[in-house]
């Protein structure tokens, strides 16, 4: 029943959506971006060698590795390898057939990949970002040139960070309806094998935290492409960026981390023979630090000018979220007491991630102590410590990489080169990060440093170069594995419990040969088409067992869409030259007035390449995403499966809810930045930006009417009324041409004054809020086009009048963010 | 107390027990392993995992609670305890607020200036001594974090923002490239790194304040002579500060300069100076003083009125005193 070309064909991995295939894919494309960021890691060590640099690399080169080596290993390694062991077990571990949305899922995979070719372009086009992966304002905008170039690497840095959380904000999406909807019966949520708990916990962390991301990134994409002053300013930039940032950057630490505290949780498990104590407690800490990871990111600037309550405040919640681990760490010492103990490669590799992450934990406390975080604030013991906890968790993924080989491959790996890989990474580790704690008055990001700071530098060189030989050897192992090893029975490892052990390795293209249920407490496949239903726990009717409906699993148009967007964001990285000289004109003319003067100017003459780039790139965009729409695509459907609590809408409605959170968190973050920057500047102070209140009213009228046409939509399509459907459709789509038109015209009176988007913080505030909202409706307005063609081609949505009511969801959302805006930025 | 002494106390409270406790624990969980290692005579298990098994959890988790409990005590005992250091670091010793010198810091990719209550703004920071030092540091373009590892003292440069933190430094001496930028700040942050000078005690800051405050002044005729006669007076006025005006008499001058040590407050000055007579044409010039300094004016004959451009290198630029003018020491 596939319909998808054979493995060794390429085309198999561009049409791809199965669950497996996505897997392997994201797995094998983090490896290589581990191996990048890891060379960017030795090129700075060596220049580390001696005091002063060993002169391999310019003060900016280095500031490129640095910056390109956090940024690849946080973004484009840590969190991708995570999803790629989520993609292949999660829906094995909960008994599913495939993610709920198979084609988003070769979606994100293809931005990700997308983005990853973005940021290896960006150090051909001027250099790359060279402001650190924390890329703090304003170092981060074009203004301050002297300090930073204001290269299109540097753009095409940002706008490959924005693709890459669009890939995540679709994972996450994906996964959190999966895993809420598609458990196989029997199978409770609180009975979720432990690696596929951790992932829940991270993608929910994750849809808050990277759309916190996205804001912020979209504002410093503006700001860099358009010349808008965000964080150009002295106005609280700075502050604001930090804030921004840290809100997702330390809910960051827990989602690169928490997959590979799963991934210790199952091979502890699985290499001690025992269940995992205070199994219960585990959750729930988990849950709490998910929970709570959003109340500390101002840890992150103890240093800055908030004051001592706040500092208190966060130094309070800092410790409470520090406990919880505590609790795992010694669930995990506990599980091996009465064990039987083996020590495989991958135990050996979880052993190691967890004695190396004690060592981060002890270290931690030192920062937790405000006092000492002043002192330890942006030197190397900051450095030590991070490693010591996130590269604790790479040493889990390693081991996550040794247990679930051979399921993914079919192969048995070496255990000799396996524990030799250990033996050499675990030297190298500690020889490489060790010394930073002894060297730690030294700050981050130089390599000018005292001389006695010098042997421990180049101990952890030498230490660098060790721990990358390790991974010549991971990879030999695996490459020996793969052409020599001997093929590995379903399942290599005693006492292990979770459903993909149940299964061939590698397991076929459809998972199960029945059903899986755990309805007996036991894991079962059960023969629906041989037998009725055994009175088990079945959410959905019988009817819906009976059609074993035909599933696709091959889509060329994800990655076509992947290849619009990244040559659109190519595109518009280029443009900031155009924009530049325009501004540059209009001030000269005496047609715009800037409040600080005219900034430093971009380092990159106009090049007419990238605004062809842009054009191409979107009617790429057109084309696939039209394609992608009319497409006719059966998911794999789980007719009887757990869903609590979302057992009472379908996939496609808490997949909508499940996104319109993360926007909300999105223009939160917009509003937020205005709230921040208004109050910084004084609340009443602000000068209203429109030049009448009375656009804004009318425009609320006009949304707020469009809001009732939708809902006639949906009425006219449940009555299988089709003229009433496009009347109402059509309605709708004048109202939102009549609000795009109001606000051409404010916009217009206002360019008519000389005041556009760089004229000042309030005016880049302004219009840069409501045209992120304007945006919101132009993707609304289109969608609404789709549908009314649809209608018209093919008599859509009369029999299933679902895509009605979400497209309404949507529209009612932008609805609200409007009456937000509107007082906001016209009233008060 | 300084804040060296603090940090001292709590960082080797914390490392002692960091040690203790992660030898105790990871000692503990590597014998664990050995002990429970799988042998082949290993018959004491009765409730194996296995494959297909709804998850539940081993164990009664009353050890995990114990052990919990005992770490969270540990930590919050040792948060609690450094909570009281955290608001001393915060408020500053007592002496802080009455004669404490006050520095304003600024970072410049990729510099430290420093400007202090009394006007100066030498190109190094000079402290004396066991003396509390109040910092205010800002940046007038990036992120920046300034930062003197030798004496526990750290503070965030950001554009716009103040922030203010203290240190008292006990050891005098050069220090070299003591002074880091501990945010990356641009091409040049590896090398933003400027010299500390600690001296003896306050009375040799003082001397070092008073040869701060040296003013040297020349007068000269268009011929590039001293001027040695003709002169009545010559004031000296602060553009903001009340109460810092000087006046020197012609005679006061010898061979056409005079050496002024008593000005003690540094800043823009008017200086003019008027003649005996009408031997020259008055004078009326700003200078910045902010440093040791070296001025000389040009008294020109009546006759040409126009051209006096060339007289003095600082041409009256009020407002702006951040420029280098005064600092050559």
């Amino acid at each position: 029943m596939s319909d998808l070309p054979p493995k060794t064909s390429i085309k198999r991995w561009l049409v791809t959506t199965n669950h497996k295939d996505v897997g392997t894919l994201y797995l094998a494309t983090a490896l290589f971006f581990l191996v990048l960021g890891g060379m960017m890691a030795l090129l700075f060590r060596a220049q580390l060698w001696q005091s002063g640099g060993t002169g391999i690399l310019s003060g900016d080169g280095f500031n490129q590795a640095v910056t390109a080596h956090g940024l690849i290993m946080v973004f484009w390694f840590l969190s991708p390898i995570a999803s790629g062991f989520a993609n292949y077990f999660v829906p094995l571990q909960i008994g599913a057939k495939d993610l709920a949305f198979p084609r988003l899922n070769a979606l994100s995979y293809w931005f990700y990949l997308f983005s990853g070719i973005m940021i290896a372009l960006s150090f051909f086009q001027g250099g790359t970002f060279a402001g650190g992966w924390t890329m703090y304002a304003p170092l981060n905008v074009p203004t301050y040139t002297p300090a930073v170039e204001a290269t299109t690497g540097g753009t095409i840095t940002v706008f490959a960070l924005i693709l890459f959380v669009l890939s995540i904000t679709l994972g996450t999406i994906n996964f959190l309806v999966t895993i809420h909807r598609s458990r196989a019966e029997g199978l409770g949520l609180w009975n979720i094998p432990l690696f596929t708990w951790s992932w829940l916990l991270t993608v929910w962390m994750m849809l808050f935290a990277f759309a916190a991301l996205l804001a912020a990134l979209l504002l410093l994409g503006i700001d860099r492409v358009m010349m808008t002053q965000y964080f150009a300013t002295d106005q609280g930039s700075g502050l604001l960026w930090a804030h921004l940032f840290w809100f997702f950057g330390h809910p960051e630490v827990y989602i690169v981390f928490f997959p590979a505290l799963g991934i210790m949780f199952e091979t502890f498990q699985t290499f001690c023979g025992r269940r995992l104590v205070g199994r219960k407690w585990v959750i729930i800490a988990m849950v709490l630090v998910a929970v709570q990871s959003f109340l500390v990111w101002m840890h992150h600037m103890f240093l800055t000018t908030i004051n001592l309550e706040i500092k208190t405040l966060i130094m309070a919640t800092t410790i409470g979220i520090s406990l919880p681990f505590d609790l795992m760490v010694f669930a995990l010492i506990y599980t091996m007491v009465k064990g039987r103990v083996r020590f495989t490669t991958p135990f050996l590799f979880s052993l190691g991630a967890l004695v190396l992450f004690i060592l981060g934990g002890i270290t931690g406390v030192f920062l937790g102590a405000v006092v000492l975080d002043y002192e330890f604030r942006g030197t190397y013991w900051v450095v030590a410590h991070f490693h010591y906890v996130m590269v604790s968790g790479v040493t889990a993924l390693i081991a996550g990489l040794y247990y679930w080989w051979p399921k993914i491959s079919g192969k048995m790996y070496s255990e000799k080169l396996g524990k030799l890989n250990f033996a050499v990474y675990f030297f190298g580790f500690n020889l490489l990060y060790f010394p930073m704690f002894l060297a730690w008055e030294t700050p981050r990001r130089v390599f000018h440093f005292g001389e006695s700071m010098q042997i421990y530098h180049q101990m952890a060189t030498v230490g660098a170069f060790v721990l990358a030989t390790s991974f010549a050897i991971m990879f030999i192992t695996f490459g020996h594995s793969y052409l020599y090893g001997p093929k590995a029975p379903d399942n290599p490892w005693k006492y292990s419990r979770t459903a993909e052990w149940a299964i061939p390795s590698p397991p076929p293209l459809d998972n199960w040969s029945g059903r899986p249920s755990y309805a007996s407490g036991q894991l079962e496949f059960v023969d629906d088409a041989a037998k009725a239903t055994d009175g088990g726990v079945a959410t959905e009717t019988p009817a819906a067992q009976q059609e074993e409906e035909h599933a696709d699993h091959a889509s060329i148009w994800p990655f076509g869409i992947g290849l619009g967007t990244f040559v659109t964001f190519i595109g518009i990285s280029g443009l900031t030259p155009y924009v530049y000289d325009f501004m540059e004109s209009a001030v000269e003319a005496g047609n715009a007035e800037i409040a600080n003067g005219l900034p430093a100017g971009p380092d990159a003459e106009p090049n007419i390449m990238f605004p062809i780039l842009t054009v191409i790139g979107l009617m790429i965009l057109t084309y696939t995403l039209f394609k992608f729409g009319v497409e006719e695509f059966n998911a794999p459907e789980m007719a009887i499966a757990e869903r609590w609590p979302f057992g009472g809408i379908d996939n496609t409605k808490m997949g909508v809810w499940v996104f319109l959170a993360s926007d909300v968190v999105v223009f939160g973050a917009a509003i937020g930045a205005y709230v921040f920057m208004r109050i910084h500047m004084g609340w009443t102070e602000w000068e209203t930006i429109p030049f009448a209140s009375w656009p804004g009213l009318l425009n609320t009228y006009i949304l707020l009417t469009s809001s009732f046409t939708v809902i006639l939509a949906l009425v006219m399509a449940e009555r299988q009324n089709k003229k009433g459907l496009l009347a109402t459709l059509g309605a709708t789509m004048l109202l939102g041409f009549a609000f795009m038109g109001v606000k051409a015209y404010e916009y217009s009176v206002k360019f008519g004054d000389g005041d556009y988007w760089f004229s000042g913080l309030e005016y880049s505030l302004y219009y840069v809020t409501t045209g992120l909202h304007a945006l919101h409706v132009i993707l609304g307005l289109i969608v609404a086009g789709f549908m009314i063609y649809r209608v018209l081609s093919i008599d859509a949505y009369l029999e299933d009048h679902r895509p009605v009511e979400y497209f309404g969801l949507y529209w009612h959302f932008v609805d609200i963010v409007w009456v937000f805006l509107f007082p906001l930025f016209y009233l008060v | 107390m300084t804040r060296v002494d603090v940090f001292e106390d709590i960082f080797l409270v914390f490392l002692a027990l960091g040690t203790l406790v992660g030898i105790i624990v990871v000692s503990y969980t590597l014998y664990n392993a050995y002990k429970y290692r799988d042998t082949e005579d290993r018959t004491d298990d009765k409730d194996l995992p296995a494959l297909g098994e709804l998850p539940t959890g081993g164990g009664s988790g009353k050890k995990l609670f114990v052990s919990f409990i005992l770490s969270a005590i540990v930590v919050i005992a040792l948060i609690v305890w450094t909570y009281g250091m955290l608001l001393y670091v915060e408020d500053g010793p007592d002496e802080l607020d009455e004669d404490a010198i006050e520095v304003d810091v600024q970072g410049s990719a990729f510099s430290w200036s420093y400007e202090y209550d009394n006007g100066l703004e030498p190109n190094e920071l000079v402290v004396p001594a066991d003396e509390p030092v109040q910092i205010s540091v800002t940046s007038t373009d990036v992120w920046h974090t300034f930062g003197i590892s030798q004496e526990r003292v750290k503070a965030d440069a950001i554009p716009g923002e103040h922030d203010e933190t203290w240190f008292i430094a006990e050891d005098p001496g050069e220090y070299e490239n003591a002074i880091e930028c501990f945010e990356l700040c641009g091409a040049g942050h590896s090398s933003m790194d400027d010299d500390f000078r600690v001296l003896e005690d306050q009375e040799a800051y003082e001397e070092w304040v008073d040869e701060q405050f040296t003013l040297d002044i020349t007068l000269e005729d268009e011929d590039e002579e001293p001027v040695t006669e003709g002169v009545d007076e010559l004031t000296l006025v602060h553009q903001e500060e009340e109460g810092h005006e000087y006046a020197y008499d012609g005679d006061e001058f010898e061979n056409g300069s005079i050496t002024i040590n008593e000005i003690d407050q540094g800043g823009d000055y008017d200086v003019e100076i008027t003649p005996e007579g009408d031997e020259f044409e008055p004078v009326e010039e700003s200078i910045v003083f902010t440093g040791p300094s070296d001025e000389t004016f040009t008294l020109e004959s009546p006759e040409d009125e126009e051209d006096d451009e060339e007289n003095n290198e600082d041409e009256g630029d009020d407002e702006t005193d951040n420029d280098e003018e005064g600092g050559e020491n």
